[in-house]
Order: structure tokens, then C-alpha cells, then sequence
């Protein structure tokens, strides 16, 4: 089978998930749950106010922020701030201004949930081009199609749905994350891949947000990368 | 009435599942259903539901055997994993594997693994991570109820979760002080 092999092969990374303090459960137990479904490792991606930068984190829990801002000039000094100190950068999406700046910056990660609270789905043909320009993954949440029911969770998977043509039009990233507050948030790799078929992504589409575009950002942020395609590797040599 | 041969009769597939709740109790098979059929329903809607076609076809409280028709297993998994809470209690279905027969099903991914028991406990913990009282321990799993309330909201979930690496070695002391202690 297709996806089988596919899946052999392939580490998924959920790079968005939320563990305490500010969700419930710690970032070694939710590596824990996470590894039993199937995940190499996660990001601790909290939101700024819950981030603390010197806790150790388990081996395969990777450290992130998410960065919330009232608009692109408090962004910015957000970025400047924490660019430094994590592995993943993520911006708090919704609002258009933000969406926009945050695909404007190529120092941003990852764009989480630009639909939130926004009616339009918060990505147009113009945010989804910048995001690829500047590689900035675009986010695309369980969360809430488990946690919602009805009229938000329609709403979301049609503002999905759009914003998956355009980043697939414009050949921007894109991640699939859990986003989740507990061990009890996080799903299997294939039921994700299911998930995802709800909102227009083919199967090999959603292994490659949960295991390409994830790597990819991974190995950006890892210490000897220097450039696309430049990295320092260390000289075995004289050891 | 007859039975359809067997060649006109709908091909199946069957899901072996495993239910995890919050609380660690065996789960009630009507009330898994219930859930089943909600969740399935509101993503999918009656045309769905019934499209897929559920059949449980064995179910200990824990792990079970799912029928469902063979297109519609990707469906399936979606609406099972949108699965939130049963009987209001946190909950997660995960589907360990997929088979044409229930005796592939079962012996494939039912295995006779060693499922790790529950402990109750009640003691007072405090790791490098948070305090409190731990409740339950299952295999490297421990949740505690912590001092600070306010993550159990934001997460939804009765007990904050912990490994059992992030008790370390100083505490695991305490731990055992504790229950000498309560012994004395």
C-alpha cells in the first residue's frame, strides 16, 4: 500500500501543541502520548505569556513560542526578541494585518490558525504568495474540528478548505498541527490524515504537512544550518 | 427471509480500536456508541452514518472490533477521532489497525500485550514541574491534581498530566518518606 510505505519512511513532527503551564499536560507526557501515535517529536509552542526559555525539555520536544501581537510593529519587536531562543517561531494568526506581516517576515515559522475570528479565512491570493516567498508555514489545526461542533466547526473547515487552494496554488508550506492543550487533544497520525481529507488535502498532501514542511523547519532552525542547502557539519576527523 | 449470497453482500472492513478515558475505567458500550453516532453524526450527517454503517462488533470497556463498509473507513477514522468525551469524561479513540475479516482484526492488532494497571494513589508530590496531590499512576503515566487550577481549565481535563521522568529522583524520596509515613 501506498501510504504504508510512505509512512515507514517518514518522522511526523507536530509542531504546535501546548503543554504546562499552560495547558494540562507536561511536555513529557505529552511526548509520551505523542510517540504512541506515531510522532518522532513535537514543539512546545506556548503562547508568549506562558514562556519561560530555561526549563529543560525532554529529548524530542522541541522549543517554540507562539507570538501574540496587537499589530505588526509589536511583531516585529516580538520576532527580534524571540527569534533567538526557539526552534520554532509561530505568530498568533487572525487578524489581516498580522497574517500579513507575519508572511512578510521570512524570521516567522509558522502562521497559526489565520482564520481565527477573521470571516474572509484570513489568507488571500496575495498573504498565501508572501508566505511563500518567505517560507512561512501556514497552520492548519485540529483543534478545532475535534473540540467544535456546528457553526465554528463548519466555518473552519470552509476557511480550510480556501486557504489550502491558495497555498497549494502558490506552493507555500504548510503544517498540520494538533494544537493541543493535553495529552487528550492529540490524534493519531492517519486519523489526521483523515482529517484532512475533509477539507480538500489528498493523502500524500497531508503526510507532507505532518512530515516534510515540519522537517523542513526543523532542520532550518538546527545549529549548524547556514543557508538552503549550506550546513556546518561537524569535522570527525580530528576527534 | 433468506440471507444474500455472499457475493452480493456488501464488502466490510473491521477496525480494531483502543478507548483511553481520563479516568482509566472501563467504558460503557452504549454509552461509546452513543458517542460514536453523535460524533459521526455532526461530521458527517445521517447520510453518512449510515453510509458507513456501524456494526460493534466486540468490545471489552477498552479495545473493540468496529464494522464499518469499505469505503467508508477513511470517514470513519475523521468522525472517530472527533470523538471528545464519553459521559462527559475525556476521551480518546484511537484506531490500532484495519482488517477485511474480524479474525485478521483481532489477532493482528488485538494483540495480548501487557496492558500496565492503574494505581490509585494519594500523596503529595512536588517535581521540578508542579506540585500537588497525585491520583492515578499507569505505567509512566501519573496525573496529579496540581495546585494551580488554572491549567486543568485551559486544558480541559480533571488532572494535569505528568511522565513519570518528570518526578525525579529527590521527590521519588519524598514520595516514599510519604508512604512510610502513612504506614507509621
Amino acid at each position: 500500500m501506498k501510504l504504508a510505505s510512505q509512512m515507514d519512511n517518514a518522522l511526523f513532527y507536530d509542531l504546535s501543541t501546548h503543554p504546562y503551564p499552560e495547558g494540562s499536560s507536561s511536555p513529557s507526557r505529552m511526548l509520551l502520548a505523542a510517540k504512541q501515535l506515531g510522532y518522532a517529536g513535537i514543539c512546545a509552542s506556548s503562547h508568549q505569556e506562558f514562556f519561560r526559555g530555561q526549563e529543560k525539555l525532554p529529548g524530542g520536544v522541541f522549543r517554540g513560542v507562539e507570538i501574540m501581537a496587537a499589530n505588526a510593529n509589536e511583531l516585529r519587536k516580538g520576532i527580534d526578541r524571540f527569534r533567538g531562543r526557539v526552534a520554532v517561531l509561530a505568530v498568533h494568526g487572525g487578524d489581516e494585518a498580522i497574517n500579513r506581516a507575519a508572511c512578510e517576515d521570512g524570521r516567522v515559522d509558522v502562521l497559526a490558525h489565520p482564520q481565527e475570528g477573521s470571516k474572509a479565512g484570513g489568507i488571500n491570493h496575495i498573504i498565501a504568495r508572501l508566505a511563500a516567498d518567505h517560507r512561512v508555514a501556514i497552520e492548519f489545526s485540529l483543534f478545532p474540528v475535534i473540540r467544535n461542533r456546528g457553526g465554528s466547526r463548519v466555518r473552519a473547515l470552509s476557511a480550510y478548505r480556501a486557504t489550502f487552494a491558495l497555498v497549494r496554488k502558490y506552493a507555500a508550506p504548510y503544517v498540520i498541527t494538533s494544537g493541543a492543550m493535553s495529552s487528550y487533544d492529540l490524534r493519531d497520525v492517519r486519523s489526521a490524515v483523515a482529517i484532512a481529507r475533509l477539507f480538500g488535502m489528498n493523502e500524500s498532501d497531508a503526510l507532507r504537512g505532518l512530515s516534510e514542511h515540519p522537517a523542513g523547519i526543523l532542520r532550518r532552525s538546527s545549529p549548524g544550518y547556514v543557508t538552503e542547502g549550506v550546513e556546518v557539519v561537524e569535522d570527525t576527523r580530528s576527534g | 427471509m433468506k440471507i444474500l449470497p455472499s457475493s452480493l453482500r456488501e464488502k466490510k472492513r473491521y477496525l480494531a480500536f483502543s478507548v483511553a478515558t481520563e479516568g482509566g475505567e472501563a467504558v460503557d458500550r452504549k454509552a461509546l456508541l452513543d458517542e460514536i453516532y453523535y460524533a459521526t453524526q455532526s461530521l458527517l450527517g445521517d447520510a453518512g452514518s449510515s453510509e458507513i454503517g456501524y456494526r460493534l462488533m466486540d468490545f471489552d470497556g477498552r479495545r473493540g472490533i468496529l464494522r464499518v463498509s469499505l469505503g467508508m473507513v477513511e470517514p470513519a477514522r475523521a468522525a472517530l477521532a472527533t470523538v471528545y468525551a464519553i459521559k462527559g469524561q475525556r476521551a480518546v479513540i484511537t484506531v490500532t489497525g484495519v482488517s477485511g475479516t474480524i479474525r485478521a482484526a483481532t489477532e493482528k492488532y488485538i494483540a495480548s500485550e501487557d496492558i500496565p494497571s492503574t494505581n490509585i494513589l494519594s500523596m503529595q508530590i512536588s517535581s521540578g514541574i508542579a506540585s500537588g496531590i497525585a491520583v492515578r499512576e499507569k505505567g509512566d503515566e501519573i496525573d496529579i491534581v496540581p495546585d494551580d487550577k488554572e491549567a486543568l481549565r485551559r486544558g480541559n481535563t480533571r488532572f494535569l498530566g505528568l511522565a513519570s521522568s518528570d518526578i525525579d529522583d529527590v521527590n521519588v524520596v519524598n514520595v516514599v518518606n510519604v508512604i512510610n509515613r502513612q504506614q507509621e
